[in-house]
């Protein structure tokens, strides 16, 4: 039943326009190392087909869901409120004049937060935030004063 | 597919024929700028059909999974993240997932109409309308959400959407013993990915063991998960309901950019 295979390697050229999609754009401050791409998880990617004709650049967000955050700043804070606690990659430490509309994927130390109509707003140093998920991750977006 | 037939049978009428031929043939694939001949053998695609068979067949499962994932950082290496997962699952439209991951965690909840996806160490949920079953609900939430669900193609396999269609390249490397089960593994290629599955041997073709390597990225990034199966399994209607505690708060979720903009 076995035959012989040749498992030679196939020279693959990555053609991948990621670099454009700057769906989540990460405060750019920080050091921390983006990624780039993330493998698969799944085999049956129809999602991916479906929307290939139409448009080329949200299907790799839409497949590759990890794209454009910071390596390890997927992370719960298990032991501190986030608010009390800035951790050490990819906070918004030092935002100073964060652009509306602008992601980051923790917040600064000494923030608090209020709610307005029915929304939980941070507020840092006079810059607002609303925590949204963006997939699976949890990410905090500048928004106008509420 | 005709195709790889045909040459398959050249290559068995030479082989009984004349050996002298087969040297010759084989010489040329080495040397040629063509890659082994690929060839999808009907035992590896039978065994995909009637595991997804299976598997549609199942009212109730639970499945738990260990499981790791490679991003590529944009240096380009490789960054292993490992997680495990519990899916609960009443078909055709009820489903339970938790994932720990070494990092962080996250519960999602789908109860028939709605999904609510919760992480209980900061206390933040958002909730988004689903589908009519768990397999439409998987797809509305990977196109409208970017919510990709890890496994999400145990729901899908023998459905019709089912992408075996698109197997350029299929065969069996024999048994292994996983999780104390006999499995038979099999590797599968498509465009931009190749993947490994392994599957009890008997009456409950059930995946072992799926590993997928995405192949158009240089450094080969990987997912692989062991699963644990049990089939033997009671699911009370709470198990998909979320219900709020004093510590969590509603929050957004971002949907992907609409298909019309340009």
């Amino acid at each position: 039943m076995m035959t012989p295979r040749s498992f030679r390697g196939r020279g693959i050229v990555a053609s991948i326009g990621l670099a454009a999609v700057l769906a989540v754009v990460s405060a750019s401050h920080v050091e921390a190392r983006k990624v780039h791409r993330s493998a698969h998880v799944n085999v049956n990617r129809h999602v991916n087909v479906k929307h290939t004709n139409k448009k080329n650049v949200n299907v790799n967000v839409k497949r590759n869901v990890n794209v454009h955050r910071d390596v390890h700043t997927d992370w719960d804070r298990y032991h501190y409120h986030p608010v009390e606690r800035g951790v050490a990659v990819g906070t918004a430490a030092a935002v100073t004049a964060a652009a509306i509309g602008a992601v980051v994927y923790s917040l600064p130390s000494g923030c608090g937060y209020r709610m307005v109509h029915g929304v939980r707003y941070y507020e840092c140093g006079g810059t607002w935030y609303e925590q949204r998920y963006a997939g699976s991750q949890l990410t905090y977006v500048v928004v106008p004063a509420p | 597919m005709p195709g790889h037939f045909w040459i398959n049978a050249v290559l068995a009428t030479a082989l009984m024929s004349a050996p002298g031929c087969v040297a010759a043939l084989a010489q040329e694939v080495e040397d040629g700028d063509a890659v082994a001949t690929p060839a999808v053998e009907s035992d590896a695609l039978f065994a995909l059909k009637r595991m997804g068979e299976y598997l549609r067949s199942l009212d109730s499962f639970e499945v738990a999974a260990d499981t790791t994932r490679d991003d590529v950082a944009d240096t380009g290496e490789t960054v292993e993240f490992a997680s495990h997962m519990e899916i609960r699952a009443r078909l055709p439209d009820r489903m339970r997932l938790d994932v720990t991951s070494d990092r962080n965690q996250r519960q999602y909840f789908y109860d028939g109409k709605t999904v609510v996806i919760y992480a209980p160490a900061v206390g933040a949920y958002a909730r988004f309308d689903g589908g009519p079953t768990i397999r439409e609900t998987l797809e509305i939430a990977a196109a409208d959400y970017a919510l990709e669900l890890p496994l999400a193609d145990l729901f899908t396999w023998g459905s019709p959407d089912d992408e075996s269609d698109l197997i350029t390249n299929a065969f069996s490397v024999g048994t292994a013993r996983i999780g104390g089960e006999n499995c038979e593994h099999f590797v599968f290629r498509q465009e931009g990915i190749d993947w490994q599955l392994w599957l009890r041997e008997g009456d409950a073709p059930l995946p072992c063991r799926l590993v997928i390597t995405t192949t158009d990225e240089p450094s080969l990034p990987r997912y692989a998960a062991t699963l644990d199966w049990n089939l033997e399994v009671e699911l009370s209607e709470d198990v998909f309901t979320f219900t709020p505690t004093d510590g969590s708060y509603e929050i957004a979720i971002e949907t992907t950019p609409g298909e019309d903009a340009e």
